[in-house]
């Protein structure tokens, strides 16, 4: 059995105190889930998720690397990609929403509060000179909860309860933060200057983060800067309740659930247009389909795995090397790359603007994006052990008629949109029930000019509002 | 005024119904495009315009000379009706014996598309792969960086610096001696218009099956393309033989395991694949409005190394065998490598040795799934699939992951993309065939290795579609999936400072043997990025004098 949890990409800033109550923490969050897990089984079913670190697995187990694209896919499905770059660059406030209309917090000092919407457990930030070219772009994959950690404060459980309380260590918090992000952080500009309570439910409101603990949204990490993930989807937590779920073999209508888009509308696991979640998903379920234990392989966490340079040139016509991509935190021989710069090195008298990729200029930092790959390690053991009854899709999504890429989820049963379609609703598996191709009716021919016409995507009212508050993340 | 059927009406997958499929506008599409020549014999004339005037001049006279998508069919129907005489199955790869067709498509490059437009509309084309050129996109595809390497653009053939070509012509033909004909007629027209003529080479299939010179079937696998051919009643351009009682997939395969995908995946002005396969999302022309039944075109010279892919597949095999897997050879690396045999059988569906029948059977060399068991489906017409049924293999056990099949195509798993529409979304209409003489089995070589294959996909994103493939998955050592590796086959490794060495895993229950290619054995010689327009625009915009001339 595995002795402890480490940390993301074994980062090294924990002493032994704080490496016990990180997987304390870990452990806590896995088993957890697994009761999660547990609820949704039927009578005398045992969850496949397990803990490393608590249970026995038989045989040698097999791991497979899940990794994807450091782009987000809401974005480049959402608006196409030339828009989805120049969103991507940019903060938002937390009172908006990237994946739909809504709000991750309700209260007005969440309209000041910024994040970084790139929900592939990867964010950058683009630093630009005084002429607006881009002189780096930084990369991160660390998750919040270790910043906190380190802060000295009580990580939640999965009812979001406090229970994992840490020893911290505040100065080397800054110290970090200073060597990583800029000397003049102070400690107090880390730190939440009043309670940041939540009014989703206004007759309950909710202390998200109480004065005095650590602001993961600190302007050193957002408007500032760029230390860890601030996603509110980017979490640690987030993505073992995925792998959890998606332990889960399911149905709908009477059919098993493959479909990787199919499995997450109906599991409800993760987002449903990007890049991470639904692969995530599919690929742990795809190993829990033959009836292994299933977990997330130590050290649980989210990582880049690698920058391909291909295709990069020096104004030159040379090739970019891997000296443009400088790993700051992580392990990049393994694949755990969680801190990254990319920028030309010194004395070459060029800036990252005056690169290309494919013969076009770098002008955002998701081009870099692009060809990064984030990923998990997904681990298995015993296959055959399992044999769980399926369980009941409870979801399910529809595609946006305009936007055919875009899946929503419903909203009790009902369609998020009137321009929306069920998708993956196929009719009940009964044998003989379906109907045979149609031939087309002739009220449903149309001019492809109408068509065409139809198909010129229009952006939704929500971007009107986003561009109101986007910041410029330099 | 074309009609299309709207796919936006209905929500087949939850009526009960196919969903509504387009009509084709049989009369503009060229034919290569859909429903695809496949003819036994192929040709390739890349030109350079001289003045203006005269390359609007040529292309006009060229017009009448184009087979259409309609003109293709006719010939198609007739193969099918040749093979219901002869009693030889549908979907056979036999050729008409009666046939003597010869056909021609033309493309264009944007730099040549931009000047007969006198700039104009050109910059409408959205796809930025297309608007700077293949010579100038390589290095992203992983083609060697280094001046002096055979596969640099500064070496090719044609298409590198100094040498892009405005026009591709494409020719298709039963016989040899029709093909050179009307190759010769075409390389003299282009003369006498003051045309330069970069490039030619005749090729074909070097048998009946369509082997490569790797000696692996290819093309088995393409995408079924959704639509309605006109007529009373329309009828599917891609013929449907799973039967109606097995839904989902009688609305989601053409042939068992050959994914049904939106036409505007390929042609310009059609419905393009959603998030679920049977949604079509709404049709899309991005570029000029006369681009509507349009394609890009992509042609890449590719030379194989046969001698080069044999040696490294002996090399290795041994190497395996030292890693602990026994029973490896030369040629079953190789299979490994590609994900089939030889015959065309899927390793899925046969895992211990080749299965010539499976192979050769349309019906069932295509029928396999990674992320579960694939199920027996019930066919149409009486025919049966009495071949093993291809296991779950999520985690390449049996098809490894770095295989070329599972490269390009992962089929109902999830990929670093998200889930299964890159399945239906970065899929390419492969038009190639070989060039050169088959590897000699004995004696020297009278080729001196200069054979290889005439890579040409139709799809309508250069980017999302052959640039994806090449970059992101084929090159990537991580995606789509892992534990795999870089595609061996055709993969390269363009990685500042990894000299081009490629490697990949194959995964056994309890070994995993890593593979090392220190060599390219496929190097890209010539190409370029095209665009093959509708009847009506390369007659009425393109050969036309624009109004700003």
């Amino acid at each position: 059995m595995l002795p402890q949890f480490d940390p993301p990409g074994f980062l090294s800033d924990f002493n032994a105190q704080m490496l016990q109550q990180w997987s304390t923490a870990v452990s806590g969050w896995i088993d957890g889930n697994i009761a999660i897990v547990q609820a949704e089984l039927a009578p005398g079913d045992q969850p496949q998720f397990y803990n490393e670190s608590r249970t026995e697995t038989p045989g040698e187990p097999l791991d497979q690397v899940i990794g994807w694209s450091g782009f987000p896919g809401t974005f480049r499905d959402r608006w196409g990609r030339q828009m989805a770059l120049d969103l991507a660059d940019n903060l938002m406030p937390l009172t908006q929403r990237m994946d739909g209309p809504g709000s991750y917090f309700v209260g007005e000092l969440w309209g000041n509060i910024f994040y970084r919407p790139q929900d592939e457990y990867c964010e950058w930030r683009v630093t630009r000179d005084d002429q607006g070219r881009i002189t780096r772009v930084t990369f991160t994959s660390e998750p919040p909860e270790y910043w906190q950690a380190l802060h000295g404060d009580t990580l939640p459980d999965m009812s979001g309860t406090p229970r994992y309380p840490f020893a911290g260590d505040k100065q080397l918090l800054l110290e970090l933060y200073r060597e990583y992000v800029d000397p003049q952080v102070q400690l107090a500009d880390l730190e939440c200057q009043q309670d940041l309570v939540d009014h989703s439910d206004p007759a309950n409101p909710q202390v998200i983060y109480p004065k005095g603990s650590y602001n993961p949204y600190n302007r050193w990490n957002t408007t500032g800067g760029i230390m860890h993930l601030t996603h509110p989807a980017n979490s640690l937590s987030a993505e073992i309740n995925l792998g959890a779920l998606a332990s889960v073999q399911r149905t709908a209508n009477g059919r098993t659930v493959i479909d990787p888009e199919a499995l997450i509308s109906g599991a409800a696991y993760g987002g449903l247009n990007r890049c991470s979640d639904p692969t995530i998903g599919s690929t742990v379920n795809e190993l829990a389909a033959l009836g292994a234990f299933v977990t997330l392989r130590n050290p649980v966490g989210l990582a880049m795995h690698h920058l391909s340079l291909e295709g990069f040139r020096t104004p030159g016509g040379e090739p970019v090397d891997s000296s443009f991509f400088t790993v700051l935190r992580g392990q990049p021989e393994q694949g755990l790359i969680e801190h990254a710069v990319f920028a030309v090195p010194a004395g070459e008298g060029y800036t990252v603007s005056d690169l290309t990729i494919g013969g076009i200029p770098i002008t955002h930092g998701g081009q870099i994006a692009e060809h990064i790959v984030v990923n998990i390690v997904g681990r298995a053991a015993g296959l055959g052990h399992f044999a769980n009854t399926p369980v009941a899709c409870a979801a399910s999504s529809y595609q946006d008629d305009w936007q055919g890429n875009w899946l929503t989820y419903a909203q009790a049963g009902e369609a998020p949109s009137p321009v929306s379609r069920p998708a993956f609703a196929y009719p009940p598996a009964t044998p003989g029930t379906a109907a045979p191709p149609v031939a087309p009716a002739p009220n449903t021919v149309r001019s492809l000019d109408e068509l065409a016409a139809r198909a010129t995507p229009k952006p939704p009212s929500l971007l009107a509002g986003t561009h109101r508050h986007l910041t410029r993340n330099a | 005024m074309v009609n299309m059927l709207s796919a936006m009406d209905a929500s087949a997958s939850a009526t009960g119904q196919a969903p509504p499929e387009p009509v084709f506008d049989v009369d503009e599409i060229q034919g290569n495009v859909l429903p695809g020549f496949m003819k036994p014999r192929m040709a390739v004339i890349a030109l350079e315009f001289g003045d203006l005037a005269s390359a609007r001049r040529w292309l006009g006279e060229l017009v009448p000379r184009v087979t259409t998508m309609s003109q293709t069919m006719a010939s198609r129907l007739k193969v099918r009706q040749e093979r219901l005489a002869r009693g030889v199955s549908a979907g056979s790869t036999e050729a008409a014996q009666t046939l003597d067709d010869a056909w021609l498509n033309v493309s264009l490059s944007y730099t040549s598309i931009a000047n007969l437009r006198g700039g104009g509309d050109a910059s409408k084309f959205e796809d930025e792969a297309f608007r700077t050129g293949l010579a100038d996109r390589s290095s992203l595809l992983g083609d060697p960086t280094d001046p002096s390497a055979e596969g640099n653009p500064a070496n090719w053939l044609f298409g590198g610096p100094g040498k892009a070509a405005d026009a591709l012509v494409v020719l298709g033909a039963d016989r040899q001696r029709t093909l050179q004909r009307l190759f010769d007629e075409v390389v003299e027209e282009a003369l006498a218009a003051h045309l330069s003529v970069l490039y030619g080479e005749v090729g074909g299939k070097l048998d009946k099956l369509g082997h490569e010179h790797f000696g692996f079937q290819d093309g088995v696998s393409q995408p079924g393309v959704r639509g309605l051919l006109p007529g009373e009643p329309p009828s599917y351009l891609t013929p449907r033989t799973v039967d109606p009682s097995a839904v989902p997939e009688t609305w989601l395969y053409g042939l068992p395991g050959q994914y049904l995908v939106w036409p505007g995946a390929f042609v310009f002005g059609y419905p393009t694949p959603g998030a679920d396969p049977l949604l079509a999302a709404p049709a899309a022309i991005p570029g000029p409005a006369w681009a509507k039944n349009g394609s890009y075109a992509v042609y890449r010279r590719l030379r194989q190394d046969v001698a080069g892919f044999r040696a490294f597949a002996e090399e290795q095999a041994a190497s395996l065998q030292d890693q602990g897997l026994a029973g490896m050879t030369g040629d079953l690396l190789q299979t490994h490598v590609v994900g089939r045999w030889p015959s065309g059988a899927p390793l899925s569906r046969t895992p211990d040795a080749d299965d010539p029948d499976l192979g050769a059977d349309p019906l069932c060399n295509n029928h396999f799934e990674f992320a579960a068991d694939t199920p027996l489906l019930p066919l149409t017409g009486g025919h049966d699939d009495p071949y093993p049924r291809a296991k779950a293999d999520p985690v390449g056990l049996t098809c490894p992951l770095a295989a070329h099949i599972r490269k390009v195509n992962t089929r109902d798993v999830g990929n670093d993309q998200g889930g299964r529409r890159a399945s239906f979304q970065r899929r390419l209409l492969r038009r190639g065939l070989p060039y050169g003489p088959p590897f000699p089995k004995t004696g020297p070589d009278p080729a001196h290795g200069d054979r290889g294959l005439m890579f040409l996909s139709y799809q309508a994103s250069i980017v999302d579609q052959f640039e994806f493939l090449n970059t992101t998955w084929m090159g990537d050592p991580v995606a789509p999936r892992s534990p795999s590796g870089h595609d061996l086959l055709v993969g390269q490794n363009g990685e500042p400072g990894a000299e081009r060495q490629r490697t990949c895993v194959i995964v056994k229950p309890t070994v995993i043997g890593t593979v090392v290619a220190e060599q390219d054995v496929v190097i890209p010689t010539g190409g370029g990025y095209f665009f093959t327009p509708s009847i009506s625009a390369l007659r009425d915009v393109l050969a036309a004098t624009p109004a700003s001339d």
